[in-house]
C-alpha cells in the first residue's frame, strides 16, 4: 500500500515566554512551501534576488494561524488568516524585537523537529524487511 | 429556538460568506441562503464565487458567515457544486 501524500490541515501550539503561545501549521503544503519560497525573492530589472527583508517574516506569515499575543491594557492584538496578508504582516511588523525573535525561533524550531520527524519516517520505511516469501 | 429560520446574505446577496477546510478556503459564496425547516434539518444553498473542488471534498468542512466580533458556523455534512449553484446539509449552527 502506497503512503499519504498529502497535508491533511493540523495546527501546533507552541509556548512561548510568560505564558503566551502561538498557533502554528503542523506542516506546509506544497503550494504553501511554494509562495514561502518565490516571496522570499524580489524581481529586479535584470534578475530575481533573496530579498533578505522578507526571509524571516515570510516564514512567519506562512506557518503562523494566531497567538495569545496582548498590547496595551491586556488587550489582544488581532491576527487571524482571515485578515489580509499585508495587515498580518504590519502586525508582526509592529511587534517589539525580542517577540519577534522568539517567533522565529519558536517556528524554526517547530520546523526542524517536524522535518526531523519525516526524516526519521522516511528511514523507518527504508528499513522495513522485506517480508518472507509464503 | 425557532420552528423554521431562514438566513441570507442581504439585499442582493452580496455579502461573502466561505466554506473552509481548517484555514484553507474550500468556497466563497455570494447569495447564499441558510434554511432550517420544521425538523430541525439545516440546508444551504448558495451561487459560488469561486471553488476548489479538491477541497470541497475534503472534510470536516465549515460554512462561515462573518458577523460582528467572529463568525456564524455550521459544519457541512454534505455538499455539491452544479454550474456554480451550491447545496449543501449542514449541522446544527454553531456560534
Amino acid at each position: 500500500m502506497g503512503r499519504n501524500r498529502l497535508v491533511y490541515p493540523e495546527e501546533v501550539r507552541l509556548p512561548l515566554s510568560d505564558g503566551d503561545y502561538i498557533d502554528v501549521k503542523k506542516e506546509l503544503n506544497a503550494g504553501e512551501y511554494r509562495k514561502l519560497l518565490t516571496d522570499q525573492f524580489k524581481d529586479t530589472d535584470e534578475k530575481v534576488v533573496l530579498d533578505p527583508t522578507k526571509v524571516g517574516i515570510t516564514k512567519l506569515l506562512a506557518y503562523l494561524l494566531g497567538w495569545s499575543l496582548c498590547g496595551r491594557n491586556n488587550e489582544r492584538i488581532p491576527y487571524h488568516l482571515e485578515q489580509p496578508e499585508e495587515i498580518r504582516r504590519t502586525t508582526i511588523d509592529s511587534l517589539d524585537k525580542d517577540t519577534y525573535r522568539e517567533l522565529m525561533a519558536a517556528v524554526n524550531a517547530h520546523e526542524e523537529r517536524e522535518e526531523a520527524a519525516l526524516e526519521a519516517k522516511k528511514n523507518d520505511r527504508r528499513t522495513v524487511p522485506a517480508s518472507s516469501a509464503i | 429556538m425557532f420552528e423554521t429560520l431562514v438566513m441570507d446574505g442581504g439585499k442582493a446577496g452580496q455579502m461573502e460568506a466561505t466554506i473552509s477546510w481548517a484555514w484553507h478556503t474550500a468556497a466563497v459564496c455570494k447569495g447564499w441562503q441558510v434554511h432550517k425547516s420544521e425538523k430541525g434539518k439545516w440546508s444551504l444553498t448558495a451561487r459560488v464565487v469561486r471553488a476548489d473542488r479538491f477541497k470541497l471534498q475534503q472534510q470536516p468542512l465549515r460554512f462561515n458567515v462573518p458577523r460582528q466580533g467572529g463568525h456564524w458556523s455550521w459544519p457541512v455534512k454534505a455538499v455539491t457544486v452544479q454550474d456554480q449553484q451550491l447545496t449543501a446539509a449542514l449541522g446544527p449552527m454553531e456560534c
